[in-house]
């Protein structure tokens, strides 16, 4: 009885692995395990655990760096698990409950925000600068060599500027030769946080934007009803479209633009001053932006991006903007939250240092990151 | 008579070239594949965790192999069961109303996009328990592939001669015995190469997973009610990062899983091979 024997056989198997699985699963740190260590210098309870997390595509390299080092420094103790699945994703992941905590480009919506309120409040603050810059694919002109104002972008995207010689942009260029070509407006198709700062920077410098068009995480861009606008999905599906399609214009965010080598265009900002996203002009920016943010148990909704893009001083960037982490006031799991508060304090002080901070993205000012060591406090 | 002879031959020139071209996509990525992936593939790229986008080791794809692994057992051990017994069901029974309609069903759902089902998965199984957990993407999964099972195993007992179903019956066991212990031994073949094809079809499945796991960088199992990872879950999230590290671990990941899926065929061929009734 030959089939007899493999059925046998494959029932064994079958509770074999049952049972490993259950067994591992009792074996495996589990986040509720307690171990009481004493350490030589403090006696500090040691906490063993993992922490699940996800949101904002934006912050996820910056975050599996993070998780990576603060793993090895606690040699294993602590695993922070953070998965892209963007900014809106998490945030509904976070109110339903399903995740610690949640990583976002805007901050929370009023209404998630008041609805956290009503039970036990929220916490939510940067923990890093990001930027969004406009880039081009123009054959011959170089990278970071095309000057444009926002409402000249503003003016791209609604269709009135067609070509790359209009005056106003030849204007804003003497120096450049610039070809009788039709502009290609490439944005984002899928909801997005970028697609939001970008938005809010266009209303902000033009109000003929903020009427027709407005700011959120998707738009009705008025180009695209001439025929000239292309959509991607992702900043990677809009760095593609524009290396397709030559003459072409687009916002991807920093650390992309970079990576894909893209040609960055110069911006100017509300001091009149041509910049790009440096070191100095995004500490310009975050330093103007310092005494409006609210603190970290606050609604940010109505501040963050539209009053914080486009900031005063000489040499500010004006598509200056944070990602944010989100996390509720109270835990069940008391564990969880010395671990929550563990990690991110490690975040908002070593984790800003230059070795921890991947290239393209950009470290808080102490006084920034200041926010969310406050908020950390009311953890409980 | 010679002219109608050379349409013919041009004609079957025609079909054979058009079979050839339908089966060169499959070489081409194969090859594709293995020629950007295998060179990052190494026994630490099999265990490691993955690695920052900057700076830190070389990584590897450890938790998202070990999660593939278990999920694929699991689904097999939900959906195998389900699907086999569906399966003889629609098979000897399908006279009757309940087989009928079940058969329809399952047509429908082969067709389903899996998608759909992960989003399913995630409303029962994920949102109620309030957390990602690796069984509520086993239960995706094995839905996916219950409707393979039981229509390949129905195939497969349909295969069976008649007459020999009948001597089975004839011996005076009963039913269950004749069916598993008997002609299950005349239909092996079909219902392993059945189970085989679930399992590339679990191996291979992103869609039922991306609701349902979350996915994990720093631990390969914590339990069924905890999340878990997945090799194209992995993929289909360093694939689309601007980091040339994370592509080239994207690339491993995938010469690995094509290399599970084409072992899973390999060995289904030489089943249906060996085995002969």
């Amino acid at each position: 009885m030959k089939t007899g024997k493999i059925l046998i056989l494959a029932t064994v198997v079958i509770i074999v692995v049952i049972g490993l699985l259950l067994f591992s699963g009792l074996l495996a740190p589990a986040t509720t395990s307690v171990t009481e260590t004493k350490t030589e210098i403090k006696t500090t309870s040691v906490y063993i655990g993992t922490i699940n997390g996800a949101g904002a595509s934006f912050l996820n390299p910056q975050m599996q760096a993070w998780a990576s080092k603060f793993y090895e420094l606690t040699k294993g103790r602590i695993s922070v698990n953070y998965q892209s699945i963007g900014s809106g994703a998490g945030q509904s992941n976070f109110r339903e409950g399903l995740i610690d905590f949640a990583g976002s480009d805007p901050p929370l919506k009023k209404d998630i925000y008041n609805e956290f309120q009503a039970k036990g409040g929220i916490i939510q603050f940067p923990v890093i600068v990001g930027t969004v810059v406009v880039v081009h694919n123009i054959p011959n002109v170089e990278s970071e060599k095309l000057k444009l104002t926002g409402e000249v972008v503003a003016r791209m995207y609604l269709g009135e500027i067609m070509y790359w010689d209009d005056p106003r942009i030849k204007e804003l260029n003497p120096e450049l030769n610039l070809p009788h070509e039709k502009i290609i407006a490439v944005h984002r198709s899928d909801g997005s946080g970028t697609t939001r700062v970008f938005t809010a920077y266009l209303s902000k410098v033009l109000e003929d934007w903020k009427e027709k068009v407005g700011s959120d995480f998707t738009v009705q861009w008025p180009v695209d009803q001439l025929g000239n606008g292309v959509g991607g999905k992702g900043n990677e599906g809009v760095a593609a479209a524009i290396k397709q399609n030559q003459y072409s214009i687009g916002y991807v965010e920093t650390a992309y633009a970079y990576q894909v080598g893209l040609k960055i265009a110069l911006i100017k900002n509300r001091d009149e001053q041509y910049v790009l996203p440096t070191d100095k002009s995004i500490r310009s920016a975050l330093t103007a932006l310092t005494k409006i943010l609210p603190k970290a148990h606050e609604d940010w909704s109505s501040i963050f991006p539209d009053e914080t893009v486009d900031p005063p001083g000489l040499d500010s960037y004006p598509l200056t903007s944070f990602s944010f982490i989100i996390l509720k006031q109270e835990y069940k799991d008391p564990v969880k939250v010395a671990i929550l508060k563990e990690f991110f304090e490690w975040v908002l002080t070593e984790g800003q240092k230059k070795e921890n901070i991947v290239p393209g993205y950009d470290p808080l000012p102490p006084e920034v990151a200041e926010i969310g060591l406050e908020g950390l406090k009311l953890l409980r | 008579m010679n002219k109608r002879k050379l349409k013919e031959k041009i004609m079957l020139g025609t079909i054979s070239l058009l079979a050839t071209i339908s089966a060169i996509p499959i070489f081409m990525i194969i090859i594709n594949i293995y020629s950007e992936g295998l060179r990052y593939v190494s026994l630490s790229f099999l265990i490691d965790f993955p690695p920052p986008p900057i700076g830190g080791k070389a990584g590897g794809i450890g938790p998202a192999l070990a999660g593939s692994l278990i999920l694929m057992s699991l689904a097999l051990m939900i959906g195998g069961c389900i699907g086999f017994f569906t399966g003889l069901y629609l098979s000897e029974f399908s006279h009757t109303k309940l087989a009928q309609y079940t058969q329809l069903f399952l047509q429908i759902m082969v067709e389903f996009p899996t998608i759909i089902i992960g989003l399913f998965a995630y409303s029962i199984l994920v949102v109620p328990l309030k957390r990602f957990n690796a069984f509520a993407g086993a239960f995706a999964l094995s839905v996916v592939i219950i409707p393979y099972i039981a229509l390949n195993v129905r195939e497969a007992y349909k295969s069976i001669p008649y007459s020999l179903k009948e001597a089975a019956l004839s011996l005076g066991i009963s039913h269950p015995k004749a069916y598993l212990r008997v002609l299950l031994s005349a239909a092996r073949r079909g219902v392993l190469t059945a189970l085989l094809i679930g399992m590339a079809k679990a191996a291979g499945e992103t869609a039922p997973l991306l609701f349902t796991i979350l996915g994990t960088s720093f631990s390969y199992f914590e339990g069924l009610d905890k999340p878990i990872n997945a090799i194209p879950l992995l993929i289909y999230n360093f694939a689309l990062s601007p980091y040339e590290r994370w592509h080239q671990v994207a690339w491993g990941a995938s010469a690995i899983l094509l290399s599970i899926i084409l072992a899973i065929f390999v060995i289904s061929r030489i089943v249906v091979k060996e085995v002969k009734i």
